[in-house]
């Protein structure tokens, strides 16, 4: 284990890629969350957090691209051959994914919410549903990275897999709006992973809700984990 | 059904030509027993274990299957630095199979921008990285110029000489002549024939004779 | 060289399976969207909402007023002043606790000439307003200003033509306009109309968006120096018979009449409706977002697989002039893309508006010049988009990265400006600006300037009128192809 955490931290900070992906991560989100806490909103907390719902494609990406650009680049049997234990490099490569998305995610989180304390009015103090809010963001982001990672490996196809994510997390709302009835909206807002888990984002009025923060990040680690678990099966038994 | 009953030994000292038309299974068979992919029946195994059983695989078995599997981002120089990682290999000896393949100049460029020869150099280095005692590789001469391929004989012969078992599969037999000591002919997934290159010679006059006269009608197979 | 390029997209199954696939997805949920739509109103489920009325232009209408009329053959005159306007607001913000009085910008008094009673017929009308001055509206979608100080008003009906006129003193009259209503009978009724809108107020939303509120409103005009004589008939037109407590327990709706001096009050509207009387006809079409991405995949791929498996040396060698054959690949895929989708919306926008009708849902109807718009728009925006994403592919090189960096363009401004997340400004800005202005094109109903609604994107309203939305998505393909030439031209293969 330690090798191969040692062999894909190499690969990583041998190519720009991770660099570009996670700088982009960090100024996407604290872009769009300084411009929406410039206009405000009624949930101050939540404009001032509102860059993640952007920063999750570029997180969603670059997961996906570290998985699937190996098979892309045909460096997937380079690396079978050195690690053939597949679960390690899969698990390897988790763990940079997440020690990376951490800290971009810390990031752009505390950089969001300074500006939103400089740029607000009467920014609530970080307590609560505040402070809930603002780990929870980092929380989302962390299960994003692990869905991505895992349709990445299921389906090696970068630009399918990323198209499928991107799809998942932001057509849900288009999907719901095709509905009149409020009780489908509903389910449909429960179940799917962008709309759910994003819940954690707001702090005010949370009874208007169709669905609490914790139970929306629990639905989106379960899309997470059962995602990666279909990657992982693909990833350890299919043909290179 | 890619593969039916392909038993054959190479053994350390000698390079073993493994040949056959396109399709023979000639690929396959080195995939399989790396793990790349998976045999519906039978085992593959390395020294008694299956491959991916080995800790630090490349020390023990050194394979060229796909020169084009690199990141094109990145240097020749930092994709033998991983595979070193990988295996727990000391970066020293990266320098050191840079030197022994010629590409200790372009070693700090952008793989991507390799040529198929300067690709398969380093696709060797990669195989030599872990000093192994067996070495199995997949169509080495593929892209490289005249000059190339007589120095890729030359390192061939003398990784032989240094005692290793060293698997070298082509479809041209004429890539083949003069290096290997043992040749294995290869049709249909099947191992039709191995023995000694002075045995064929004998009896076929020539080692272009003897493949031409064994794979006939031993092409791509489905 | 356009023709190597089309058999090269034809022959990889994926891509075309992919396009096939998009345009499926946009007929089949469009279909499902006609299935989704399920209005009820009253008590019992499945109970059929009253329609609103249509008017002569074939759009869908409000048309409810007091309407104090009297019988008029052939030609005539009406002329009356107005010696009060005066309203009341129920519950207005910021706190909604009191009864304000005021009457709403489009509170409208004045004088009516109407083909009968019936809720959507023709009509021409002077009028004084809340606070846009004098105005002369017809047919409910027409408009003009007049004076703004005028308190005298005259309508007169020669045949076909109505004209309006209004006077500050009742010496000088001027003529606001002169409009005609083809098929006029020769008996109309002629009178006089009061109505008042609700109170619209968008604040924003908790979650994001904005939340509409309309609040009852009743405005209440004295008319005197009245020209006519004879019976004047009061009538509550397009009443639906609910009462609010203001109605009940202060002050109904009605006519007063004392001598000469007519005393009118009501509430209500005589504009056409907005997208709150239901579904319109791009509502079908919502899949296509869905359908994009699929597009935005083959697109990318189309240039980005000729670079990883260098078939682009290939066709460099074969093509040299590297501009042109960008160019070529680039009208390939718009116009499989563009026919595509023109084949899709073309049956999508019949099959779901006809399957929503039949399922007994009320579908706002449009012309077929906006219905033909809609259809060939949404193609153009398809076909468009398709080469932004693969001039972003030629660009980039990377399948990745370009799908994300169109998916970032296109889809994620939409869905920002039109799914109740950013506020209306910042939303009308993203759908000014980004390549998603091009959604106008769908914009099936047109907002109007005398109708004081928050038309904002979330309902399905653009801040850019269609051509001008598809010209942004079309500057943004054109440069990006620029950009995607020049650097062909200068780099290596």
């Amino acid at each position: 284990m330690r090798a191969a955490l040692h062999a894909e931290w190499t690969k990583l900070r041998t190519i720009p890629e991770a660099a570009v992906f996670l700088l982009l991560t960090v100024v996407l989100t604290v872009a769009l969350s300084v411009t929406a806490a410039a206009l405000g909103a009624v949930d101050r907390v939540e404009a001032s957090l509102l860059g993640v719902r952007l920063g999750q494609a570029v997180v969603a990406a670059w997961a996906i691209q570290l998985l699937a650009g190996e098979f892309g680049t045909g460096l997937a049997s380079t690396t079978f051959i050195a690690l053939p234990r597949r679960l390690t490099v899969l698990t390897a490569k988790a763990v940079l994914l997440l020690t990376g998305v951490l800290a971009a995610a810390v990031v752009s989180v505390t950089a969001s919410v300074l500006a939103g304390r400089i740029l607000i009015d009467d920014y609530p103090p970080l307590t609560d549903g505040p402070l809930r809010a603002a780990a929870g963001s980092v929380g989302y982001l962390l299960l994003i990275a692990l869905l991505g990672l895992g349709a990445g490996a299921a389906l090696r196809s970068a630009v399918g897999a990323t198209s499928i994510v991107l799809g998942l997390l932001y057509l849900t709302p288009v999907i719901i709006g095709m509905f009149s009835d409020l009780e489908t909206q509903h389910h449909i807002f429960r179940a799917m992973p962008g709309t759910a888990g994003l819940t954690v984002l707001s702090t005010v009025d949370m009874g208007t809700l169709p669905i609490q923060p914790l139970p929306g990040l629990v639905v989106a680690a379960t899309w997470a984990f059962v995602t990666l678990g279909v990657g992982a099966a693909v990833f350890c038994a299919r043909d290179v | 059904m890619a593969l039916d009953g392909m038993t054959f030994t190479a053994a350390p000292g000698v390079v073993t030509g493994f040949v056959g038309p396109n399709g023979a299974g000639k690929s396959t068979t080195m995939r399989v027993l790396l793990g790349l992919d998976a045999a519906d029946r039978g085992t593959a195994t390395v020294g008694g274990r299956r491959y991916r059983d080995l800790p630090n695989p490349l020390t023990h078995l050194g394979a060229l299957i796909d020169a084009n599997a690199l990141h094109p981002a990145r240097s020749g120089r930092n994709h033998l630095l991983w595979l070193a990682h990988s295996q727990g290999i000391d970066a020293k000896r990266v320098d050191e199979v840079l030197d022994m393949t010629g590409l200790r100049t372009v070693a700090r460029r952008r793989a991507g921008g390799y040529s198929l020869g300067m690709r398969q150099r380093l696709g060797i280095s990669a195989a030599l990285l872990g000093d192994p005692p067996a070495l199995m590789l997949d169509e080495p001469f593929n892209g490289l110029d005249p000059e190339g391929i007589v120095w890729m004989r030359d390192l061939l012969r003398t990784l032989a000489a240094e005692g290793r078992a060293v698997l070298v599969s082509s479809h041209l037999m004429s890539e083949l002549q003069d290096i290997a000591g043992h040749v294995v002919f290869v049709g249909r997934g099947r191992a039709i024939k191995e023995a000694a290159k002075d045995e064929l010679t004998i009896r076929y006059g020539s080692l272009e004779a003897a493949y031409l006269e064994l794979t006939r009608g031993e092409g791509a197979l489905k | 060289m356009i023709r190597a390029e089309w058999h090269k997209l034809r022959t990889v199954r994926g891509w075309l399976g992919g396009l096939i696939a998009a345009f499926a997805v946009i007929i089949g949920l469009g279909v499902l969207a006609a299935f989704g739509v399920h209005t009820s109103c009253g008590q019992q489920e499945g109970e059929a909402c009253p329609a609103p009325p249509i008017g002569p232009g074939g759009q869908a209408v409000q048309d409810r007023f007091a309407f104090v009329h009297q019988k008029l053959d052939g030609d005539g005159t009406l002329t009356a002043h107005i010696a009060d306007f005066t309203g009341i607001i129920t519950y207005p913000p910021p706190n909604h606790d009191e009864l304000v009085p005021g009457l709403v910008p489009w509170a409208k008094a004045g004088l009516i000439i109407k083909d009968g009673t019936k809720p959507g017929s023709a009509y021409a009308s002077v009028m004084l307003t809340g606070s846009h001055g004098v105005r002369m509206q017809h047919n409910y979608t027409e408009d003009k200003a007049g004076p703004t100080d005028a308190r005298w008003l005259r309508i007169t009906r020669s045949g076909n033509t109505i004209k309006g006129y209004a006077s500050s003193d009742a010496t000088r009259w001027a003529e606001i306009r002169s409009v005609d209503l083809p098929g006029l009978p020769r008996t109309v009724q002629i009178g006089f109309l009061v109505a008042s809108p609700a109170n619209v107020t968008a604040k924003p939303g908790p979650h994001g968006g904005s939340i509409v509120q309309a609040r009852f409103t009743q405005a209440t005009a004295v008319f005197d120096h009245v020209d006519r004589t004879g019976t004047w008939t009061y009538e509550k037109l397009g009443d639906d018979g609910g009462m609010t407590d203001w109605e009940k327990f202060h002050h109904n709706a009605g006519l007063d009449q004392h001598g000469g001096t007519l005393t009118i009050s009501g509430s209500g509207d005589v504009a056409p409706a907005g997208n709150e009387a239901g579904a319109t006809i791009a509502h079908t079409l919502t899949g296509m977002i869905v359908a994009l991405i699929a597009v935005f995949v083959v697109a990318v791929l189309f240039i980005t697989a000729e670079y990883r498996r260098d078939l682009i040396r290939t066709t460099f060698t074969a093509m040299p002039h590297r501009g042109r054959v960008l160019a070529a690949k680039a009208a390939v895929i718009g116009a499989v893309v563009f026919t595509g989708g023109l084949i899709a919306a073309a049956i999508t926008v019949p099959l779901a508006v006809h399957l929503m009708r039949s399922g007994g849902n009320f579908v706002i109807p449009s012309s077929t010049a906006t219905g033909v718009r809609v259809v060939v728009g949404s193609a153009a925006l398809l076909a468009l988009a398709a080469v932004l994403a693969y001039a972003v592919g030629a660009l980039l090189r990377r399948g990745v990265a370009a799908v994300a960096v169109a998916v970032l363009l296109v889809v994620l401004p939409y869905i920002l400006a039109t799914t109740s997340i950013l506020p209306s400004a910042a939303a009308g800005w993203l759908l000014r600006l980004t390549p998603a202005a091009a959604f106008a094109v769908q914009q099936a109903l047109p907002s109007y300037p005398q109708v004081n609604m928050p038309y904002a994107p979330s309902d399905g309203y653009y801040p850019l009128p269609a051509w001008a939305g598809l010209l942004v998505l079309a500057g943004w393909a054109s440069a990006a192809l620029a950009l995607a030439v020049a650097r062909t031209r200068r780099a290596d293969a």
